[in-house]
């Protein structure tokens, strides 16, 4: 039953009434009919409930690897550069004749304003 | 969500039954809440929406039909949302379901008036119904019947609009903004709607009603 204290006139308070009355003499059929239906769309509720799980977390376990990789390449983006960037230079870096060449730099140093 | 330990057996504590229980529960079980809740919900309306489908349709099987599609519409559209919403859009959508089958009829009828025979099936009536109820009616009792069948058939000489407002606002209950949203217009426009329609059944029905 529905307050009827909002209502403000003697008429809407009666018609109110007649309702309240008239859904309480519902025959057993139709209240029958009625609580079939109620079931059916709980069930659906519950189905589409399930779904959005089945649906939603995948995709949201997959979005968040995908802003996780994004972040971790860019911020991979932002270190600094290795001084050696190809196996040429860093050969040259590391090979033996190198630090023969800085042990003799001043020798190399003449040579070249000769 | 309230933060729980997920791993800690928190229900091993309380006893098995008890208002804490069902709010533990609760939250164990979000799915399985929320359909008990929509269960509550559409127990607590469906009697009155049938009642309203049956006065603006005049048709048993077709007030069934709108009930029970504005049910399934709203589990699947609308059951996630919050529980306190639920009422105006149930009737938005069964307003919505109203006006299709009354939309469907017309055009039935309209193809209908071009055919040479009448295809329209006639409603199979219940065989039972139609047993007369021989049994004796206080007069308070018939003078209710008379009254509210006069007053559906006020209703259904009211414009579509006005016959809603009427409706909802007195049979449901609902307040001028919750009939707003089922009614879809302005608070404005369910007050204009619903004073026409108090002011046209009064002058209908008369004095003597």
């Amino acid at each position: 039953m529905v307050s009827s204290s909002y209502l403000e006139t003697s008429f809407e308070r009666r018609a109110q009434a007649l309702f309240d009355r008239s859904v309480e003499q519902l025959d057993a059929r139709t209240r029958s009919r009625l609580t079939q239906a109620r079931s059916a769309a709980v069930e659906e509720a519950h189905k589409h409930a399930g779904l959005r799980r089945w649906v939603f977390r995948p995709a949201g376990a997959l979005a968040a690897a995908s802003l996780a990789a994004l972040a971790l390449v860019l911020w991979r983006a932002q270190e600094p550069q290795p001084l050696v960037t190809s196996a040429d230079e860093l050969e040259v870096v590391v090979g033996a004749e190198s630090f023969e060449m800085l042990e003799n730099v001043e020798f190399y140093a003449w040579l070249d304003q000769r | 969500m309230p933060a729980l330990a997920p791993a800690f057996p928190w229900s091993a504590l309380l006893p098995s039954s008890g208002p804490d229980v069902e709010e533990i529960r609760s939250h164990e079980e979000p799915g399985l809440d929320r359909a008990r809740a929509l269960d509550r919900f559409l127990s607590s309306v469906e009697k009155r929406a049938f009642r309203i489908a049956r006065i603006a349709l005049k048709h048993d099987e077709d007030a069934l039909d709108a009930v029970q599609d504005a049910m399934l519409a709203l589990a699947r559209r609308y059951g996630a949302r919050p529980s306190e919403e639920w009422r105006p859009l149930f009737y938005r959508i069964l307003q919505n379901r109203i006006r299709d089958c009354q939309r469907r009829r017309m055009v039935r009828e309209r193809l209908l008036a071009w055919l040479p025979t009448n295809l329209d099936e006639p409603q199979q009536d219940d065989a039972l119904e139609s047993v007369p109820d021989l049994r004796p009616e206080p007069a308070d009792r018939l003078a209710a019947d008379e009254a509210m069948r006069l007053l559906e058939h006020a209703l259904t000489a009211l414009p579509r609009r006005q016959q809603q407002a009427f409706m909802l606002r007195v049979f449901e209950g609902l307040d001028t903004a919750q009939t707003a949203v089922a009614m879809g217009c302005t608070e404005g426009s369910v007050k204009t709607h619903y004073s026409r329609a108090v002011h046209a059944l009064r002058e209908q029905l008369g004095a003597a009603w």
